[in-house]
């Protein structure tokens, strides 16, 4: 997968930080979901032998605090609307024009590209259509030419990340 | 606090009670039952189940009765009215999650004549198709309560049953959630597969990713299902004993220094149904491992065992009757000198065998009698004894555990190699005692330890003289013994930091060590065959020697095989040598010196001698070379005693006989006696105890002094940097020991189950080194080494140092046995196709 060295030596340096004691591990799991996003099996059996601590303790730890996630999410998510409303004023180009931009298919999470395009049916504001809600912001009205800004924005922004 | 007996009344009875114990357990003591799910004895109280609530006199609310402990005057109801139907809508909660057909169903009085199997697909269907086979905890509860109907409709949940292991099963919508195998797992034997997954409605017990419990390093020790109060966890394969007429026959376990008691269930066609630990002495999960539970029974009913003696003719071994086998016996044995012939033994069968091959040979006049020994363990320690006017323990009571405060376990895998003494030191971890590990090799109980010191292979002695500055340094208070001076002039020559640095071991784990035995006193200094079974073993020994006088530490040094104890105390009254490295021996073969060889066990022998008998219970490689091969019972179809690492005496009496022509050791000698017109004067076991094995604790201890540091230390640690660097892609190989073999034939041999938990091919790498070899899992590989090549399989383990391979082979073939006395050896590693 991708990066996952580069995730594995993150979490190494964590580890260095970090007392070996059990008391220690939850802290650890909030710094590691912090810097990847998630929580990455194959850092785990490492850092069970660290905490003197079993790798199913671990796991259960894992599961059960919903702050800890075990598989890596996209950075963003655009919600598009395809609702009666949207639809008959155009959602459906916009929903292909953000999918050739983009280069991901509706509905897939795709973390090489670190984005979700996620069609939604109707969110309550039907007047405003078609509406995009670009990670957690409402955009009304939303044209072909406000899908490029978009996309060129959170492309160049993820681009910056790397 | 008061250390009398408490008084105090349950449902208006007068008891009596020990302070710090629940109320649970006194109601128990008094014959009165108490329903409860979760508790599990020998751990803190968990409850969860809350079927225990109890009411106490002058206290507003209902407490569990597993945590409450008993107080003087205290008033305990632990039946009423409110208290049961609380009790009966608890239970049809948990009732919600688990099938209940059959704890309601009108037909139970006659449920085992219905009863015609067992489960197939391990589907939750009601009771004829449960494998608890009518021993489920539920059914106790439902009973008491007077279940009559549940208002909750059972919840299946579909979680995927777990089918892919060996001799465990695990459906999980039987799961209860009582939490008993969680910690029978984790705080009593220390493993730690199992967890509680999820939260909330989704909560089940899984291990590490739902890996199968094989990749999640399961020990199968299966307390887990000793403790599951439903058929959650099952071991696979049982068959319904429908409630017919079972016996049980307590047998002893040699596949180990534990000796374990164990009880074989017995069906009426004379079938071992299962092996349990038997659980009168202490709870079932208290003892026993793998090896005695699932693997005595299958490997004793083995198809290759033959039950008549064979004599070769033609080149072939050919079946024949006893009084002709021995007849050849007694006849070729003539035909020799008595100089001419060895006696060999293994320790591993009842000691009433060894004593009666013993006084066989003496009376023939043999003169060359030898125990087949390559773990040397307690003769070195004899050895040093000797040398140096020094006295350690031998026989070790696990019961003294309680004693200390801190433990240092030096190159012994305790979990594997003497199981119940680990199960016990455990106990005392949970209630605060410190645990030190220095071991260069693989070593489980690791985890549990509060410092971990992982040195270089065979670098033990440089670790502990690090040690013994530390703690000279932190504690630098008179000594009781003299000889201190000389020592710490030595160690003052050569700093901490070196010493640390050569040994492998950071020196802040050194120090942490240190400080934590200087604070958590008395300690004892555990060691195993491995940490003897190195070049610089005496240096090994004078290192404890002098950490246990600083420390004023108890040693233990921990034997590893059944009857270890006794076989080295025969040499006290016959002349048995000990025999590890075999050329020597096999030279004499050679050069005619030795030409008759009777060998009670197991050996890998490379030349055969003119005339070999060999008496085991398999055939054996060596025994299907042999001229006459007399097949015996093993220890579970005869009785006889066997030693454990205690040097405890103990005595099975089973009688499964797998055929009417075996014969054990012990009657065939006599019959061998008798042809011989020998007759054989065994001494009374029971007075072998005080005779052979005294129980001695060291007493006088006024005299002791250090011992002397007679190396030049700067020379020893730049000697030991010249060699710092193995070169290149070397790996230096820790040949550590496979318990999981009987009497020659490997378990993983003829038990396929056992393939997937412990191979003697197997090879342990660190993650790191097996990435940069490119080598994965099961990936093959070549090791090779000064003393030859050696074909493996790589297992990854994150317990091991980078740079270190264990290995850990059978020694049934020769090349085995010349890395096993080598103990360490340095080699590379080849991929086996390259
Ligand atoms: S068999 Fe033993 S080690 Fe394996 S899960 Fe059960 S309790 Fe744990
Ligand atoms: S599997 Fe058995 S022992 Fe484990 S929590 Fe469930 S019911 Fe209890
Ligand atoms: S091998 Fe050892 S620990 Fe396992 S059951 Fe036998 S005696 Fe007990
Ligand atoms: S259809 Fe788009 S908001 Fe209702
Ligand atoms: S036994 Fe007391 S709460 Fe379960």
């Amino acid at each position: 997968m991708k990066n996952l060295g580069n995730k594995i030596s993150i979490v190494e340096k964590i580890l260095q930080t970090l007392p070996g004691e059990r008391r220690y591990l939850v802290h650890f799991l909030h710094l590691v979901q912090q810097a990847t996003g998630y929580i990455p099996e194959e850092i785990l059996p490492a850092a069970a032998r660290h905490f003197s601590v079993s790798p199913s303790e671990i796991f259960g730890v894992v599961t059960f605090y919903s702050a800890f996630s075990l598989k890596p999410h996209c950075q963003h998510e655009i919600v598009v609307c395809q609702g009666t409303a949207c639809h008959v004023r155009g959602s459906g180009a916009i929903m292909e024009e953000f999918s050739r931009w983009l280069g991901v298919k509706p509905g897939e999470e795709n973390l090489e590209k670190n984005v979700l395009l996620k069609p939604v049916n109707c969110l309550g504001c039907c007047a405003i259509g078609p509406v995009v809600v670009v990670d957690g912001q409402l955009q009304a009205k939303v044209d072909l030419k406000e899908v490029k800004r978009i996309a060129e924005k959170l492309t160049g922004e993820s681009e910056k990340r790397e | 606090m008061s250390f009398g007996r408490i008084r105090l009344k349950i449902n208006e009875r007068l008891v009596e009670a020990e302070p710090g114990m629940t109320v649970l357990e006194c109601a128990r003591k008094n014959g009165l039952y108490i329903p409860s799910l979760c508790e599990l004895e020998g751990l803190p109280a968990f409850a969860s189940c809350r079927l225990c609530l109890i009411e106490i006199k002058g206290r507003p609310f209902w407490s569990p009765a597993c945590q409450t402990l008993v107080e003087e005057g205290m008033e305990v109801i632990t039946s009423s009215e409110e208290l049961e139907s609380l009790r009966r809508s608890i239970f049809e909660l948990i009732l919600s999650e688990h099938p209940y057909f059959c704890l309601l169903c009108s037909e139970k009085p006659i449920c085992n004549e219905l009863k015609v199997t067992m489960a197939k697909a391990l589907e939750p269907g009601g009771c004829i198709f449960c494998p608890k086979d009518g021993n489920c905890e539920l059914q106790r509860v439902a009973e008491y309560l007077k279940i009559e109907k549940v208002s909750y409709e059972f919840e299946d949940k579909g979680w995927p049953l777990w089918q892919k292991d060996p001799f465990i099963s695990y459906n999980p919508n039987l799961c209860i959630l009582c939490g008993r195998c969680v910690r029978v797992c984790g705080e009593i034997r220390g493993e730690g597969v199992l967890s509680f997954v999820n939260r909330g409605t989704k909560t089940v017990i899984g291990t590490f990713y739902d890996r199968t419990l094989v990749k999640a390093d399961c020990s199968f020790c299966g307390a887990c299902v000793d403790v599951c109060p439903t058929a959650a966890f099952t071991e696979k394969g049982l068959v319904a004993a429908k409630g017919k007429n079972l016996s049980r026959q307590k047998l002893i376990c040699p596949l180990c220094s534990c000796g374990c008691e164990l009880e074989a269930e017995i069906m009426e066609n004379g079938a071992i149904r299962r092996i349990l630990p038997a659980a009168d002495k202490r709870p079932a999960f208290m003892s026993g491992c793998a090896r005695g539970r699932f693997g005595l029974r299958e490997l004793l009913t083995e198809l290759k065992r033959i039950f008549k003696p064979t004599i070769r003719s033609n080149g072939f071994p050919v079946e024949t009757s006893w009084d002709e086998a021995l007849e050849s016996v007694v006849k070729n044995l003539e035909a020799f000198s008595p100089e001419e012939i060895a006696f060999v033994f293994n320790e591993q069968t009842h000691i009433e065998n060894l004593l009666a091959f013993l006084e066989i040979g003496q009376k023939l006049g043999v003169k060359n009698f030898f125990w087949f020994y390559p773990e040397i363990f307690l003769k070195r320690i004899d050895e040093f004894e000797k040398e140096n006017q020094v006295k350690f323990n031998r026989r070790i009571n696990p019961d003294r555990l309680s004693e200390f405060r801190s433990y240092l376990v030096l190159d012994s895998d305790l979990k594997s190699e003497a199981t119940t003494f680990w199960l016990e030191l455990n106990r005392w971890l949970r209630s605060g005692a410190r645990l030190v590990v220095l071991d260069s090799g693989l070593n489980k109980i690791e985890r549990s330890a509060a410092v971990r010191l992982k040195g270089e292979p065979g670098r033990e002695y440089l670790t502990l003289l690090a040690l013994l500055k530390l703690l000279l340094e932190k504690s630098t208070g008179f000594s009781f013994y003299s000889g201190l001076d000389q020592i710490v002039e030595k160690l003052n020559q050569i700093s901490g930091e070196i010493l640390a640095e050569v040994s492998g071991v950071k020196l802040a784990d050194l120090e942490k060590a240190a400080g934590l035995l200087v604070d958590s006193k008395p300690s004892a200094i555990i060691f195993g065959q491995r940490f003897l079974r190195q070049e610089t073993w005496r240096r090994n020994l004078w290192a404890v020697w002098n950490l246990a006088l600083k420390l004023e530490a108890e040693v233990f040094p921990v034997t590893s095989r059944i009857n270890e104890i006794f076989a080295s105390r025969l040499a006290s009254q016959y002349p048995v040598q000990v025999l590890s490295d075999l050329t020597a021996f096999e030279q004499r073969i050679r050069d005619k010196k030795i030409r008759a060889v009777f060998v009670l066990g197991d050996l890998p022998l490379a030349v055969k001698p003119e005339f070999l008998v060999v008496l085991n219970v398999f055939e054996t490689p060596l025994a299907a070379q042999s001229d006459v091969f007399l097949p015996i019972a093993s220890s579970l179809e005869s009785s006889g005693s066997l030693v454990d690492f205690e040097g405890k005496i103990k005595k099975s009496l089973p009688q499964i006989k797998f055929s009417e022509n075996s014969l054990s050791g012990l009657q065939v000698f006599l019959k061998l006696g008798s042809r011989l017109g020998i007759k054989l004067t065994l001494p009374e076991v029971d007075f072998l105890q005080t005779t052979l094995l005294p129980d001695k604790t060291n007493s006088k201890k006024d005299h002791w002094r250090y011992l002397e540091i007679e190396d030049d230390l700067r020379q020893v640690v730049s000697s030991a940097q010249a060699r710092e660097k193995p070169l290149g892609e070397e790996f230096m190989i820790v040949v550590d020991q496979d318990l999981y073999s009987y009497s020659g034939l490997i378990l993983s041999e003829v038990v396929p189950g056992f393939k997937r938990i412990q191979n003697p091919d197997w090879l342990w790498l660190n993650p790191a080194d097996a990435e940069r070899h490119g080598f994965k899992n099961g990936s093959r590989v070549q090791i090779e080494t000064e003393s030859g090549r050696l074909a493996a399989a790589v297992r990854i383990d994150y317990g091991i140092k980078i740079g270190t391979a264990v290995i850990k082979p059978v020694l049934t073939n020769p090349m085995w046995l010349d890395f096993y006395l080598k103990g360490i050896l340095r080699g590379r590693l080849r991929a086996e196709n390259e």
